[in-house]
């Protein structure tokens, strides 16, 4: 059954609404970037300056878009994003606590405050 | 500034360091001898070729970076990109002038899921612990950084608590 780029933030809701330890805010981190990602791509994946290939390559792909098209913070706020996504999945020994989520919502946030209003999502 | 010493490297002589330099010296006349003796005379370029390949090799005594704060492997990276090596050296100076209580370092960052993605970063490492202080420190940065991009250049920053 298909999903949608919006399946993967109400499930990190849900995660975030029954588990409260690190693990959940892993997979909290994890799930929001892929959300934003599927939506961003989506959107943009027909721009004249965009080059999705829907392969490897299309994270690097959102920063580069966003760079080429002169927005170099959103690029910037859609590599620490990226960067904080790596984190929750690779660096296990890294401690990920409630103030690391609540950075990383918050770059989240601002970066989807931001490509709305230049109409990029 | 071109050609500064990192004192921390510098100064890291102790007497295992010493040895290890003699080694890599001594390494490094015995390569030359080697080819010297496969390939007989050498022009001039050979010469020059051989003997930076051999002192290109890390770990070295000591060895010359832009800036303290940039690692290796970041300034081997911008070494031939004017544009990019003088965004990284202005932007480094301008946040150590205007954060000077944070930590500053450059660094080329890998991707774990994309080997080919790599993406200069300035991390700015300070004290805080307010999500409202880590968005003002990082609208801050951003701005340092852009005003310090050059050309096409672009330089990825990374706040962190210390």
């Amino acid at each position: 059954m298909p999903v949608s780029p919006s399946d993967f933030e109400e499930h990190a809701d849900r995660v975030d609404d029954e588990f409260e330890d690190e693990i959940a805010r892993r997979a909290s981190i994890s799930r929001r970037y892929y959300s934003i990602f599927h939506r961003f791509r989506e959107e943009n994946a027909d721009h004249d300056e965009s080059k999705f290939t829907y392969r490897t390559g299309d994270h690097r792909e959102a920063s580069d878009f966003l760079n080429r098209l002169g927005y170099n913070d959103l690029a910037d706020d859609f590599h620490s994003i990226r960067s904080k996504r790596n984190e929750a999945d690779y660096d296990i020994d890294d401690s990920i606590g409630e103030f690391e989520y609540q950075m990383f919502l918050a770059d989240l946030e601002d970066f989807e405050r931001a490509a709305n209003e230049e109409d990029l999502l | 500034m071109k050609g500064t010493i990192n004192p921390s490297e510098k100064y890291e002589s102790t007497s295992e360091n010493a040895g290890r330099s003699q080694r890599e010296k001594h390494r490094a006349r015995n390569s030359a001898k080697a080819l010297s003796a496969t390939h007989g005379h050498h022009t001039t370029s050979e010469i020059s070729t051989t003997k930076s390949t051999t002192l290109s090799t890390p770990p070295t005594y000591y060895e010359w970076k832009s800036h303290p704060a940039i690692d290796r492997e970041l300034e081997r990276y911008i070494k031939s990109d004017r544009e990019l090596r003088q965004t990284v050296i202005d932007s480094i100076r301008t946040l150590t002038h205007e954060v000077p209580h944070a930590k500053i370092s450059a660094f080329l960052e890998h991707d774990p899921e994309e080997p080919e993605t790599t993406r200069p970063v300035i991390e700015v490492r300070d004290d805080f612990d307010e999500v409202d202080q880590y968005r003002s420190l990082k609208t801050k940065v951003q701005e340092i950084v852009r005003d310090a991009e050059r050309g096409d250049a672009m330089v990825y920053t990374r706040i962190s608590r210390a």
